[in-house]
């Protein structure tokens, strides 16, 4: 019982989180409230091509808001979590904790 | 292989929210802010505006506050627009998350009963004891940052620095007021001259 219980977690482990660059980014913005696309490349070390599919992919599932302004009228692109995505990623984190002590 | 995967997993998780951490920190900006509040603080207690402090009335106190709360309020607006003009073009932008607002409201009566009550009004300084809180509270900010934020060792090098300062006046039985006077001016230039020292080896690194 408690087996089938697990292994409904494992596989409902969000693939869109799961994958360890969209991981990495959830990771970096849940520990700030917002930041920019230059941030994140140097926090990540991802290419500019691989964050940006990976942020567009997490965009699309509703998980990063992404807004756009000016600083220093140079434009400037802001990605912050949603609801939503604060709810995955401590949702991932939590079912992983939970596969691991079965797994023990 | 759980156990190995999990570790794998949660090590690179926790580190990555450390390198978050450290990314407020690794431009020197936050020692910079400190020490210009210590310096400035340091010269309101030698400036004619000192006259109208002194005194324990509740208005007295007050006006101590907004005094304290403007340098506060300055130089974060300096640090920001610092920031904005030098810093986030190269290094990228990002915005803390905002703080629990009952460790708000813990803080802000720590500082409302400190700086209110000890540090601007040198008349209501009785003992040395205010240069050792001082030392602790210093002492407790920089091991914090040096907790969440994993590697930066220069905080574990700073924080005993302001309890050195509170024993050596102890130990040299200065006056509350000169012990006050001189914890102020030590911890001000030693942040200043460490965050100076961090902020232009971060430029070298990001040019």
């Amino acid at each position: 019982m408690k087996d089938k219980k697990i292994i409904k977690e494992i596989v409902s482990l969000e693939k869109l989180v799961h994958e360890p660059s969209r991981l990495a980014i959830l990771t970096i913005l849940s520990g700030v409230k917002e930041a920019d696309f230059k941030f994140l490349l140097r926090i990540s070390g991802f290419t500019r091509g691989n964050l940006s599919v990976h942020l567009s992919k997490l965009e699309e599932a509703g998980y990063v808001n992404v807004s756009k302004r000016f600083i220093n009228k140079i434009p400037n692109t802001v990605y912050n979590l949603t609801k939503e995505g604060r709810k995955a990623f401590n949702g991932y984190l939590k079912n992983m904790e939970k596969i691991v002590k079965w797994g023990k | 292989m759980m156990d190995s995967f999990k570790e794998k997993k949660s090590e690179k998780v926790e580190d990555l929210k450390k390198k978050v951490h450290r990314a407020w920190y690794e431009d020197g900006i936050f020692e910079i802010g400190f020490g210009m509040l210590y310096l400035i603080v340091g010269l309101v207690f030698v400036s004619p505006i000192m006259k109208f402090l002194h005194g324990s009335r509740l208005s007295i106190v007050f006006l101590r506050l907004i005094v304290v709360l403007a340098i506060v309020g300055g130089i974060s607006w300096l640090i920001r627009k610092f920031k904005e003009k030098v810093v986030w073009n190269k290094a990228g932008y990002s915005a803390r998350r905002d703080y629990n607002p009952k460790m708000v409201l813990i803080l802000a009566v720590v500082i409302f009963l400190f700086f209110g009550f000890y540090i601007l009004d040198l008349s209501f300084l009785l003992s040395g004891i205010s240069t050792f809180l001082l030392g602790f509270i210093m002492f407790f900010v920089f091991v914090a940052q040096y907790v969440q934020a994993g590697k930066p060792i220069r905080f574990l090098v700073l924080s005993p620095i302001p309890l050195l300062v509170a024993g050596v006046n102890y130990l040299l039985g200065l006056t509350p007021d000169d012990g006050l006077f001189l914890m102020i001016y030590i911890l001000g230039c030693t942040f200043l001259i460490s965050g100076v020292v961090v902020y232009v080896n971060f430029k070298r690194k990001l040019a």
